[in-house]
């Protein structure tokens, strides 16, 4: 007497079509990532002050916090403006004036009244240009601000370098220890290219000492020229919360 | 896939382990839905063969077409034990008849019965595997994620700086785990619901073929007793 046994075949051809199957899925989903790889955008910001007026070459640049600390300046009170009360002085004369009654006198005085009026406004638009000039002449105060012209022992192009390598350190940050710092000494030459970077003073975490190497070079890409034509360097405070000058 | 390069190595051993539960299990379910859908086909195909030939020794000597039907195991079973008490029979100079006072159905019940809890021990081989991963996977990952997300913040910590630049990165590895367990848990889930509803219809047709086997064995035998 036989017993009737059914015998179950496939399992081993079953986990092997599995294998395949999750090999390729496995492989589709590294193509389809390489394929759809998203590049950080590094395209500067560029900020406009509104209540200054523009210039012909406006900086780009991201306002620093001794630019932010408090509003411009107001402007200093011109002493021409000082000059408005003596308009009134003919005025006074001019309610007088009908006092006279000869028609020489009035003729003269009127011609004196136009002329002193002239004057008057000849002086006043003299100061308003004066003060136009003098502020754009100035700037507004803010480093990477239009008006800025970055001549000032290149403080304002600090600034920008400052600002591009905080955003660039953002995005490369890493370390292994607990408060990593490293200040280190950027020389940019007169085309913005950086031609020197020397690592002053760190804490030795090796590894926020390359993430402040890459975040150079990764701003670095984007830095203009210094102004004036000459080479400009700078000594630069790296730390997890952000970079400052040195 | 960049990301799993800079994963921990326990986020990586758990990544193994559902990588581990995927594979199998979808082993298992291409395997079930074969042996399933081959033993309900197959099982038809007997059916219909049965009713129409009525002679079981011409049913026996067909059997090898129906090889993964569990009703033919059921008949061949009960054919051989039926078998044996009309040999029995024979010895006692009476052929083709058994006593039904002697026990003659209830060995061929017991038979039946034996070869049905076989079948179905062979139909729900591994599914039990197909279970432990829908139930367990999600909770491997979920560890998984939660021993990355503890990572991630001691690396905050240890950083000081809480930006989304240090945050995310950390975050997003430790959620991969999660994910991959929901891909091992979910078809495993689904295949174990759908065979189990196929199993309990196959389980139905052995209850219901043995019945009508029993009936028939009775009718015949029985009759002629009688």
């Amino acid at each position: 007497m036989m017993r009737r046994h059914t015998q179950d075949v496939g399992l081993g051809s079953s986990m092997a079509c599995s294998l395949l199957l999750h090999a390729a899925v496995f492989a589709g989903l590294f193509f389809f990532n390489s394929f759809l790889q998203v590049k950080p955008s590094t395209a500067p910001v560029y900020y406009v002050d509104i209540l200054n007026l523009p210039t012909e070459h406006p900086r780009a640049g991201t306002p620093t916090a001794r630019g932010n600390d408090a509003a411009p300046p107001a402007p200093a009170p011109d002493r021409e403006e000082m000059s408005l009360p003596q308009r009134k002085a003919p005025v006074v004369q001019k309610k007088a004036a009908p006092k006279e009654p000869s028609p020489e006198n009035d003729r003269e005085f009127r011609e004196r009244l136009a002329r002193l009026e002239r004057k008057v406004e000849a002086r006043q638009t003299e100061a308003a240009i004066e003060a136009l000039r003098k502020k754009t002449a100035e700037g507004s105060g803010r480093s990477g601000m239009p008006g800025a012209t970055g001549t000032e022992a290149g403080s304002d192009y600090g600034s920008y370098i400052q600002s591009r390598l905080k955003d660039a350190f953002a995005l490369t940050i890493a370390s292994s220890s607990r408060n990593p710092m490293v200040v280190a000494r950027l020389t940019i030459d007169r085309n913005g290219r950086v031609i020197g970077f020397r690592i002053e003073r760190s804490s030795g975490d090796k590894v926020f000492e390359d993430s402040v190497s890459q975040a150079v070079d990764r701003a670095a890409a984007h830095f203009p020229p210094p102004p004036g034509g000459r080479e400009f360097q700078q000594g630069f405070i790296f730390k997890p919360e952000g970079v400052g000058i040195k | 896939m960049g990301i799993l390069a800079v994963t921990g190595l326990v986020v990586k051993g758990v990544l193994v382990i559902l990588c581990f539960f995927s594979i199998v299990s979808l082993g298992i379910i291409f395997y079930k839905f074969r042996q399933v859908y081959r033993a309900n086909s197959q099982s038809e195909k007997f059916l219909e063969f049965f009713w129409k030939v009525k002679r079981f020794d011409s049913i026996n000597a067909q059997l090898d077409r129906f090889d993964d039907s569990p009703l033919a195991v059921l008949f061949s079973e009960g054919f051989n034990e039926l078998k044996k008490l009309v040999e029995k029979g024979d010895e006692k100079a009476e052929p083709n008849v058994f006593s039904t006072e002697l026990g003659g159905i209830d060995n061929i019940a017991r038979a039946l019965r034996r070869a049905t809890t076989s079948q179905i021990t062979r139909l729900e081989k591994y599914l039990t595997f197909l279970a432990t991963t829908g139930a367990t996977a999600p909770f491997i990952g979920l560890f998984g994620t939660v021993w990355g997300i503890m990572t991630a913040f001691k690396g905050i910590g240890e950083t000081g700086s809480a930006s989304l630049a240090v945050v995310a990165p950390g975050i997003a590895e430790a959620l991969i785990a999660t994910a991959v367990g929901l891909v091992a848990a979910i078809p495993a889930v689904m295949g174990y619901n759908h065979f189990q509803h196929k199993i309990k219809v196959l389980i139905a047709e052995m209850d219901s073929f043995s019945t009508e086997y029993l009936n028939i064995v009775q009718r015949t035998f029985t009759g002629k007793q009688g």
